[in-house]
């Protein structure tokens, strides 16, 4: 969601007057004394900040000098002037390399390179960059530019355009339209890992759902895909990994993980039975691979789930279920589901079962609010047991779902033993057609 | 190419063996290389083989041993690239060189592919004479068709199709086969240049081959399919043999196209003026057939090209500006994809249909637009090919860089001492 604004609004006075990075670069720059220094080649900011001031200007030297010389922000005493004058003295500048990966150059990791809109939940391409000038003298990169006026801008054409326009339709919205987006919604493509993992940390970042960031991934080229990635938390990993819809996507991310253990470590935070999905569809070796990263358990867990046949209840299912024995009582029951809610991704449906975890009852959490806090979960329970076997197919499964209208079906072998539970969004593709058919009487 | 044999990671290349799994893997990764190979002999492609072959004899057939040296060197570099940074060469052009270079070589390239898009309506139109069809029946009706299909996303099935209808191509080495050229000559005309001439005819041919094989859209075209594919560097060896299939096969093409017009049209002195001057150097294969068959293959490299070229040309445009591109996406959303597509389909076919357009000409102008064209994109393929920030240990070797610098310069000198020559060309006139 580009934001619209008047160009010019605000560019009453120096102070909160907007500056075009595509202006800056190249203008002569002095020291205060007069003295040419150079030309601007880049500008620095810190990542992580919704308004980060200029950290350093890295200035090209006059001739041919193999070098830059670089200036600190605050040692620009004047940005609008042209040249752009310093407060500090030539003598005092230092040739020298960026401090810090939390620190990106405009110029090299910004301007021309794909950027992510987090506000629009889009990939964009930087044209330019706008810098406001704050109290103080500071200047603060304030929006990306990713509009055709910045793209006609940069090639020189501004004036042209401008006129040619204004004399056909002095109204036209070219002219009032800037497409800008502010920076705390941006997330560069081009930055080091302790860097993207700065951005990834502001809130404004955080409010993108993995759904979303899940397909804004898909987009980018896979160089740029993967560093995102892996600076991601693994939870919110975790969640954007089961959204990708291509394969291959997937495939890339995990095989060629830099680091194979916080790979390993993404699955295990998944449901075990998204874990096993994605796993499915990796070549044999990776999948290997990553297993042994994984803890035992849950690595046990996960291999037990692929072993199923493709579309068999035992595939599809989850071996995460919440049991309890019948002799627990409501208000104990609470407690319990307190301290498990943490690492569950479904709470809604439980299962009663004897000491040899055989199904004897089934109940939702709505139930377990209607009974007083003292009663036990014998009385709380259905006392029927629906449910499916690891061979049963997907349709099947679906079948039994929509006719005794479950969020949620247990999962029982021969001996009665519940070994897993299918919720419903994981049939939903069999699920639906048979609701249709049933809606229009077929 | 010895040293370019070891893979992307610097270790030595274990040895593969292609059993079961393998195989399905290889299947996985082929295809940028062999489709791009097959858009490669387009409408312009099968003209000015045959143009060569009908003017020149097999005194040309020398140059094809250079080209395709160099179009696998240039091919190569760019699936490279593809792999190694999993970008798309406009998108690596804007990210290295700004805004503005990039802008004036998309200009230059959209101007190319539309003479390109001309020369595939063109084929169509000329393909289609040949059954007594009008061209205001035909080439209209090819656009719609060719616009629905891509737009409404069936293309995928579509290039299959395509693909297999290219097996027409085989009917050129039979039919050369069977008008019994002297191959003592032929090999010799292959090995050994003779009868080289500065003029513009000449020097024009000259850069038409080259830009007709190694067409600089090509390398954008294939640089995104393997992009698209999401090659693993540990794959890379299969896309590269992919690549250097490819090369060949279009060559060899090409080979036998000269080779049969050489010996039927050149030997009795028929010069091509149109499609059914060129459909006679099928005759020894299939007599009286031979101009439907013709007809038939020419059509499908044309339909074939006019659906991939342009939606390649303007896809990299967008993704240089950054515009939603691509098929998948609602019109409004990549309002300037669809413009550009449907603009280059419709003023790309309106041309065609002024009266009294020299079809054959056209398609044999557009080549030589390519081939002075081509070296503007491989100077930045070569800036860009040897970055070690991009490319790391991928960079080129010292042989492909004297490969494709050497192809850069002689393009560009052919290009000047055609200009000097005052551009008298007067192949394909009617």
């Amino acid at each position: 969601m580009a934001l619209e604004r008047m160009p010019d609004a605000v560019s009453v006075g120096r102070e909160g007057r907007f500056l075009h990075f595509s202006h800056l670069v190249a203008r002569r720059i002095v020291d205060r004394d007069g003295n040419l220094i150079g030309r601007l080649r880049d500008l620095s900011i810190r990542l992580g900040e919704p308004y980060p001031p200029i950290q350093q200007v890295y200035i090209r030297p006059a001739g041919q000098a193999p070098f830059v010389l670089i200036a600190s922000g605050r040692q620009v005493s004047d940005w609008t002037s042209d040249p752009i004058v310093l407060s500090a003295k030539l003598s005092e500048l230092r040739p020298g390399r960026r401090q810090d990966e939390t620190q990106i150059l405009l110029g090299e990791a910004l301007l021309d390179k794909q950027v992510v809109d987090v506000s629009g939940a889009k990939v964009e391409r930087v044209n330019d960059l706008s810098l406001l000038l704050v109290g103080g003298g500071e200047l603060v990169l304030a929006h990306i530019d990713v509009g055709l006026r910045g793209l006609v801008r940069r090639l020189g054409w501004e004036k042209a355009v401008d006129g040619s326009v204004r004399a056909f339709r002095p109204k036209a919205r070219y002219l009032r339209l800037e497409q800008l987006i502010g920076w705390k919604y941006v997330l560069p493509t081009v930055a080091d890992p302790a860097g993207l993992r700065l951005v990834l940390s502001q809130k404004s970042i955080t409010r993108i759902h993995p759904a979303d960031l899940a397909e804004i991934l898909e987009d980018l080229p896979p160089g740029s895909r993967k560093p995102i990635f892996e600076a991601l938390e693994t939870s919110t990993a975790a969640r954007v990994l089961s959204e990708f819809d291509d394969p291959k996507v997937k495939q890339d991310l995990l095989a060629e993980a830099s680091d194979p253990q916080r790979a390993a470590d993404v699955l295990e935070t998944m449901p075990p039975d998204a874990a096993a999905d994605v796993l499915a569809e990796l070549p044999e070796d990776t999948a290997q691979e990553l297993l042994s990263h994984m803890e035992p358990e849950d690595a046990k867990a996960v291999t037990h789930l692929m072993s199923h046949e493709e579309d068999t209840a035992g595939a599809l299912m989850t071996t995460e279920v919440v049991t309890f024995p019948r002799s627990l009582t409501v208000a104990e029951a609470f407690q319990r589901l307190r301290d498990l809610a943490p690492e569950l991704e479904f709470l809604y449906q439980f299962y009663v079962v004897d000491e040899r975890r055989r199904l004897i009852g089934a109940f939702n959490i709505r139930r377990l609010f209607l009974f007083k806090e003292t009663e036990t979960l014998e009385h709380v329970m259905a006392p029927w047991t629906i449910c499916v076997h690891p061979e049963d197919s997907a349709s099947e499964v679906a079948a039994v779902i929509e006719k005794y209208n479950l969020a949620a079906v247990p999962v029982v072998d021969a001996e009665g033993v519940l070994v897993g539970m299918i919720t419903v969004d994981d049939v939903l593709t069999e699920v639906l057609p048979i609701a249709w058919k049933k809606k229009l009487h077929l | 190419m010895e040293e370019e044999a070891a893979p992307l990671t610097g270790r030595a290349a274990p040895r593969r063996r292609l059993i079961g799994r393998e195989v399905l893997l290889f299947l996985a990764v082929i295809g940028p290389g062999i489709i791009t190979a097959n858009v490669d002999n387009d409408a312009g492609g099968i003209t000015t083989y045959s143009l060569a072959g009908a003017q020149f004899g097999t005194k040309l057939l020398w140059t094809l041993i250079p080209i395709t040296l160099a179009l696998i060197v240039v091919q190569e570099m760019s699936a490279r690239m593809g792999v190694v940074t999993g970008k798309g060469l406009s998108d690596l052009i804007r990210e290295s060189y700004g805004v503005k270079l990039t802008f004036y070589l998309m200009i230059t390239l959209l101007l190319a592919n539309y003479g390109n898009t001309v020369s595939e309506f063109a084929g169509v139109a000329a393909s289609v004479e040949i059954f007594g069809v009008s061209k205001f029946i035909s080439v209209p009706l090819a656009a719609v068709v060719i616009w629905f299909l891509v737009v409404r996303g069936t293309y995928r099935l579509v290039e299959r199709i395509f693909l297999v209808a290219c097996v027409f191509y085989f009917v050129y080495p039979v039919s050369a086969a069977l008008a019994h050229p002297s191959w003592p000559d032929v090999l010799r005309d292959t090995v050994i240049p003779s009868r080289i001439r500065f003029d513009a005819d000449y020097l024009g041919m000259l850069i038409a081959l080259v830009g007709t094989t190694i067409a600089p859209w090509m390398q954008f075209y294939l640089q995104s399919s393997v992009v698209e594919k999401g090659i693993p560097r540990d794959r890379y060896w299969i896309t590269r043999w992919d690549v250097i299939v490819g090369c060949l096969v279009t060559d060899i093409v090409a080979f036998f196209i000269i080779v049969a017009c050489a010996v039927t049209l050149n030997r009795h002195g028929i010069a091509i003026q149109d499609a059914a001057d060129a459909a006679r150097s099928l005759e020894p294969l299939a007599g009286r057939y031979a101009a439907g068959l013709f007809a038939l293959g020419l059509l499908n490299a044309s339909l074939f090209s006019a659906a991939i070229l342009p939606l390649s040309t303007v896809y990299y445009v967008c993704e240089a500006f950054g515009w939603e591109a691509g098929v998948d996406k609602k019109w409004g959303e990549a309002k300037a994809f669809y413009s550009m597509y449907t603009a280059m389909i419709v003023l790309g076919a309106a041309v065609v249909l002024l009266p009294g357009f020299p079809l054959i000409r056209v398609m044999f102008l557009s080549q030589v637009a390519n081939g002075i064209a081509l070296p503007f994109v491989l100077v930045f393929m070569l800036l860009l090919v040897n970055r070690r920030s991009l490319m790391g240990d991928a960079v080129n070797g010292p042989f492909f860089n004297v490969v494709a610098w050497v192809t850069t310069v002689v393009m560009i000198v052919l290009t000047a001492l055609l200009v000097a020559g005052g551009f008298g060309l007067k192949i394909g006139k009617a």
